[in-house]
């Protein structure tokens, strides 16, 4: 009776995981932002000198990057967004890399569009953002969008931990002097799809921009606080018993 | 008695212990998660892919198997280990993972019964005489949940511990030469498709020094054929380097000078540790310098440590347990279901070592650490990495293991009953 149980469970299970195969879906992609949303991302290191040994002097002037600087920030305020079956889009106010604490009246406004497929994607991501050479915004479940899409070979998704891209951009790659140098950049993103660091290196793996959004999730301090309980618990614990232990171990030797 | 007729016997001694019932519940249970949980979430996110690809690639496109833009993630492995995945290649993606599956779970009980019958071979005699508390450590080893990240993404390290496990069987049964040249082939085949054992090598020396006569001894024909043994699989990729001379340079730049090295994430390996810190706090860094620095320093400590042991007994296991810990602490990526090589290594061991030896007493909570705990503390890298991206617990569990051997081999009386 016993064996025919474990037969018959093992036939469910069987059938169960062959009923899966058949029922899978295909990924959905969703926009990670609502309208109101507010992103501030600030600059932790950005050596001008460098930047413009590698990309001359008009990197600062257009685009994601203008006016950055040493401890500056710029926010993005989205103002709508658009799903449907062909696109994916997000409108926003952009207020440019400044020091100042009052944001005042935003400097510009943008938008972002991919396609809803990722395998539609015919831009080529080292053109349409210019100097960064990624886009700050992605569609979610943004590991999956990234590796979908057909990018050029300096591009390398790796979203087996977080949502990854590496891009490799040797010296001159684009036209002669631009790059004036060969570098690296490595950007990662949060599940909403928005871009959480961004670092461009130079040889050596020196920095020369480090960029994070400044967005700490509620659950992080309290979860770090945990660990360093448990930690120094488990310490106190160890040595206590070692001690017990030493103390027992020379008394039968005794 | 018939084959049949042993293995019934067999098999309802161990149906009678409670715990071995709960040991394949619970494995069985692992096995069938895994396969919802990828048809679920990871079929698109799953290392097996790239195993599929890389069966075809290698018969059909050879020259780009180091071609990264082929896979979803990189394919890191020596270019003959292409070859064990051919026969998966012939099958659509989702019938090959699910046969693939069956067969790890297949080679989890074959690694239980190499596990058993290495245990019988070295127990130490102040153990039990019956073999009640080896069946509940082959049980904790079926219960362990570096199990469930094994099977979901298809990984190929059971593979790995049932060769190194067969090799370590043979170099402690038999002493002539054949047999440990066939013991150090099966461990080249084990690095041909994942080079996990790799540190394994140096320890198939067989020499000590005895620091207070100031004496080597070394039994140099017995070392040769264990180095040309494990070398011989190894050499024929060399040959595949050499008839395609772009796989050499593709190989090198994946695993030692890539930026796959330099991105955040949660392997427990110094190395990444140290990379984590340099990333995380913009220190510039050379990865190659630093997996140098680790390996001379971990690595020398270990072998410096096994040379110079004062027993001969066993000591072969006492070196791929080095092995494997310098591969896990030194290696850029160590993960969570990497530790199905080492926990079955460390559980011979607290069987070879005395039952009441000091340094079980740091193996033990280690074991238990990787085979219970590892995984959860791979989910609390993933709530805190934003501002602490280190996932150190398990490598001081590591460092402590080695600490312990490297005691062990050192003390003049490690406690051990010699045979």
């Amino acid at each position: 009776m016993k064996i025919r149980n474990i037969k018959l469970l093992f036939l469910i299970s069987f059938i169960f995981v062959g009923s899966l195969t058949t029922s899978v879906a295909s990924v959905s992609y969703q926009i990670g932002v609502s309208p109101n949303n507010q992103l501030i991302w600030n600059c932790n290191v950005c050596n001008k000198v460098e930047l413009n040994n590698i990309f001359g002097s008009e990197w600062d002037k257009s685009g994601v990057l203008t006016n950055l600087s040493v401890g500056s920030r710029m926010k993005w305020n989205i103002t709508s967004t658009l799903s449907n079956e062909t696109i994916k889009r997000i409108k926003f106010d952009i207020w440019y890399w400044n020091l100042k604490t009052d944001w005042g009246s935003r400097d510009n406004l943008s938008q972002i569009i991919f396609p809803s497929n990722p395998e539609d994607f015919s831009g080529d991501m080292s053109t349409l953002y210019k100097y960064s050479f990624i886009s700050f915004w992605f569609p979610i479940p943004v590991g999956e969008y990234m590796g979908a899409l057909k990018l050029n070979t300096i591009y390398d998704v790796d979203n087996r931990v977080l949502p990854t891209i590496n891009i490799n951009i040797l010296k001159d790659n684009f036209s002669p002097g631009y790059p004036n140098k060969d570098i690296t950049i490595i950007a990662f993103y949060n599940d909403r799809g928005i871009l959480s660091s961004y670092k461009l290196y130079s040889k050596g793996n020196k920095v020369i921009i480090d960029i994070a959004l400044d967005y700490l999730p509620f659950y992080v301090i309290p979860t770090l606080i945990g660990l360093i309980i448990i930690f120094i618990i488990g310490v106190t614990y160890y040595i206590k018993r070692n001690r017990k232990l030493t103390a027992f171990l020379s008394k039968i030797k005794k | 008695m018939s084959f049949k007729s042993k293995v019934t016997t067999i098999s309802k001694h161990l149906w009678e212990q409670k715990i071995f019932r709960f040991a394949i519940a619970l494995h069985s249970f692992y096995f069938f998660l895994s396969i919802v949980l990828f048809f679920l979430f990871f079929q698109e996110k799953n290392d097996f892919l790239i195993f599929y690809e890389v069966g075809d690639i290698f018969i059909n496109d050879i020259e780009n198997l180091y071609n990264q833009t082929s896979y979803l993630w990189d394919f890191r492995y020596f270019p003959l280990s292409a070859v064990f995945f051919i026969p998966f290649s012939f099958f659509n993606f989702k019938a090959a993972f699910v046969l693939f599956s069956i067969l790890n779970l297949v080679l989890n009980f074959l690694i239980s019964l190499v596990l058993y019958k290495v245990i019988a071979l070295i127990k130490n005699k102040a153990h039990e005489k019956d073999d009640k508390r080896v069946i509940v450590y082959i049980c904790i080893y079926l219960m362990g949940l570096p199990h469930i990240l094994n099977y979901i993404y298809g990984q190929i390290n059971l593979y790995i511990t049932l060769f190194i496990l067969m090799s370590l069987f043979i170099f402690l049964k038999y002493k002539s030469i054949k047999w440990q040249l066939f013991g150090s082939i099966i461990l080249g085949i084990s690095i041909i498709i994942k080079p996990t054992a790799f540190f394994l090598i140096p320890f198939l020396v067989i020499a000590n020094i005895d620091i207070k006569k100031k004496s080597l001894k070394i039994d140099i024909s017995r070392t040769l054929i264990r180095f040309t043994g494990v070398m011989i699989p190894l050499l024929l990729n060399f040959i595949v380097f050499g008839m395609y001379p772009s796989l050499w340079g593709g190989f090198l730049d994946t695993n030692f000078t890539g930026s796959n090295p330099v991105a955040l994430n949660f392997s427990f390996s110094i190395s990444k540790l140290i990379t984590n810190f340099c990333y995380f706090y913009n220190i510039a860094f050379n990865q190659l310098f630093i997996l140098l620095g680790v390996t001379i320093i971990v690595g020398g400590l270990g072998f410096v440590g096994y040379i110079i042991r004062r027993f001969d007994t066993d000591s072969i296991l006492y070196g791929y347990a080095f092995g494997i810990i310098i591969m896990l602490l030194v290696y850029y990526d160590s993960w969570d279901h990497h530790l199905l090589n080492l926990i079955p290594i460390l559980i011979i061991i607290l069987f070879n070592l005395p039952r009441n030896s000091e340094i079980t007493n740091s193996i033990k909570p280690s074991l238990f650490f990787f085979n219970f705990f590892d995984l959860a503390f791979v989910g609390v890298w993933y709530l805190i990495y934003p501002v602490f991206p280190f996932n150190f617990e398990a490598t001081i569990f590591l460092v402590v293991v080695l600490y312990g051997l490297l005691k062990y081999c050192i003390k003049r009386n490690s406690g051990r009953i010699q045979d």
